[in-house]
């Protein structure tokens, strides 16, 4: 169970607080700049005091943001935007390098583990090659897989939540759906899952919980029925959303 | 389908180790033959299978054996250096020399000459190069953070960081005749000539922060990867970049207090070893130092042979080598984007 409690930074955030129970996915919505990529930062300790953050962020009643660095990296995984490094680096090597430390690549669970994230981002054939080769699609696959891997739970029995910032971003649609796959297989482990999203259909079908963000102000928090409604959403993103039943399920429509 | 991809991770990352391991292997035998010959050749024929005249003993273990250590050190180092100067930046292109490092050692240096009204001792001289190389690290990791420097602009500071440093040299020389500082300027040119035991305190500084480097292979290896990406992965981003400032600066203010600037070792080594074999931190800093080694170790033995009864300095001999190099790496700009 995690507890987010008066999470701020500086005057980008303001102070808000959520819970998010074991397995349950949260998606982060709001408009370009109002403060979505802050708190994702701000709740996966990356950025620090000299950024102004301020607040808890609670797991058991340990403040993930007073532990040491190699202790939050345990307990959870963070994805942050799109950067690729300047160097050769080869694929198995960086997701070597983003195996939880101590684990052991000779030992079965791990990879087994591998394997299974491997398969999920259909990376099985991408393994030897330079990242600096790869489309941005595949790069992206291969940072969800690194990410995944660090909280895998056979392999990191510590892991408590996994952060990604606008992971579907650079994907197309096929991709997109291996990637809310991915996201279901970590859930299911009893790992929190949170997430910035731009697509708000997929927040619509995929989200147990939505936080909507306006300018740094939490707008609502909620179901996702009851956030993302047709004047919730026209309010904040200053634009007409109508929302329509197509086969029995809910579509959002914008101008 | 599962076995097939398991096998493929794990025995592509114990293929990968295996040839690290070979290099090294390879390479550690390349600079021992090297500092055979090293110690062998010159004027003076020395004959590994006859016995040595009292002269012979003391030209081995007074002139050649200091020399070649200097050498070696210096080629460890600055490879080192340069290898962690890359990451830490950013930049494949990064060296302590193209950026001006080694010129804010050596401007340090002759400001202290300066000051001192008698000649100071080595251990005054390294600690004002490594104040000088710390300081230019400093503004030049500060520039290329503040505003998110491109390779091409990063390189234009530490040039421009460069001039500046010999500008304010050319000034201290044209306003001075005094001999020490027309021996410094035989000394800046990077010459290992006058090297002894007793400058080779430096080298008992220098050696503990080449091991400590080549230890800190994991860190860097996600510290490659990104800054955020390896905070997230547990790196203390902020406290690690400034204990490797301190590493480098040690480094390369020592192998200027030892042998002058030295350029170019500290880029092509490590850039082509990455080249060659991969990025792989842990196994490239060592292999790194030990081929900087070799490579000093093989220019010096030029820089004895070339010439019939004189020698050239270390510091043309590198640069006659590296910026050939360096200019074809530019060219074709490999992995920097």
């Amino acid at each position: 169970m995690m507890h987010v409690k008066h999470i701020a930074v500086g005057n980008r955030l303001l102070p808000l607080s959520f819970e998010c129970k074991p397995g349950e996915v949260v998606h982060v919505v709001g408009p370009n700049g109002s403060g979505k990529s802050t708190l994702l930062g701000a709740i996966s300790g990356t950025l620090t005091q000299r950024e102004g953050v301020s607040g808890e962020v609670l797991f058991d009643n340990d403040d993930l943001l007073t532990m040491p660095l190699s202790e939050q990296a345990h307990i959870r995984g963070y994805l942050c935007q799109q950067s690729r490094p300047a160097f050769n680096v080869d694929v198995f090597q960086y997701l070597a390098l983003s195996l939880p430390t101590g684990a052991n690549i000779s030992d079965e669970k791990v990879r087994d583990a591998v394997n299974i994230v491997i398969e999920l981002v259909q990376l099985q054939d991408k393994l030897h090659r330079s990242i600096q080769t790869l489309s941005g699609g595949e790069w992206q696959r291969v940072r969800l897989a690194g990410v995944c891997m660090q909280v895998w739970r056979t392999i990191n029995p510590y892991s408590q939540l996994l952060i990604l910032d606008e992971p579907a971003a650079p994907l197309d649609i096929a991709q997109e759906g291996l990637l809310y796959q991915l996201i279901n297989a970590v859930a299911a482990q009893g790992i929190g899952v949170l997430v910035a999203n731009h697509d708000l259909n997929r927040t619509l079908r995929h989200a147990d919980k939505v936080l909507l963000l306006n300018n740094g102000v939490l707008h609502s928090l909620g179901h996702a029925d009851e956030v993302l409604t047709e004047e919730g959403l026209a309010e904040v993103f200053q634009t007409q959303v109508r929302k329509i039943v197509v086969e029995e399920r809910p579509y959002l429509i914008f101008d | 389908m599962y076995l097939s991809a398991t096998m493929d991770f794990q025995q592509l990352i114990l293929n990968k180790e295996r040839r690290w391991q070979r290099n090294l292997l390879i390479m550690s035998v390349i600079l021992v033959l090297l500092s055979a010959i090293h110690l062998m050749v010159g004027e003076v024929f020395l004959s590994p299978f006859q016995s040595l005249s009292a002269f012979e003993q003391k030209l081995l273990l007074d002139l050649r054996l200091p020399r070649l250590v200097s050498a070696a050190i210096i080629g460890a180092a600055l490879a080192v250096s340069g290898a962690t100067l890359q990451v830490l930046l950013g930049n494949v292109l990064a060296e302590p020399g193209v950026l001006g490092i080694s010129g804010g050692a050596s401007l340090a240096m002759v400001l202290v000459m300066f000051a001192l009204p008698v000649l100071p001792s080595p251990m005054i001289f390294m600690l004002a190069a490594i104040a000088g190389s710390m300081l230019f690290t400093v503004i030049l990791v500060g520039i290329a953070r503040a505003m998110h420097l491109t390779t091409a602009r990063l390189l234009l500071v530490g040039v421009a960081l460069g001039i500046l440093s010999s500008a304010i040299v050319t000034w201290a020389f044209y306003f001075s005749d005094d001999l020490s500082l027309r021996q410094l300027m035989y000394w800046l040119m990077g010459s290992i000539g006058g090297a002894s035991w007793y400058q080779h305190t430096v080298t008992l500084v220098m050696l503990p922060v080449v091991i400590w480097l080549c230890c800190k292979g994991k860190p860097l290896d996600k510290l490659m990867l990104g800054e955020i990406h390896a905070t997230q992965l547990g790196i203390d981003v902020h406290q690690m970049r400034w204990k490797l400032i301190l590493a480098i600066s040690i480094l390369v203010g020592g192998s200027v207090a030892l042998g002058g600037i030295i350029s170019f070792v500290g880029l092509v080594v490590p850039h082509l070893l990455r080249l060659a074999f991969g990025t792989e931190n842990r196994y490239l800093l060592p292999l790194s130092a030990i081929s900087g080694a070799a490579l000093l170790v093989f220019a010096d033995i030029g820089a004895r042979l070339l010439l019939d009864s004189a020698e050239l300095p270390l510091g043309v001999m590198t640069t006659s080598i590296g910026a050939p190099i360096f200019i074809w790496m530019l060219v074709k700009s490999h992995d920097a984007r």
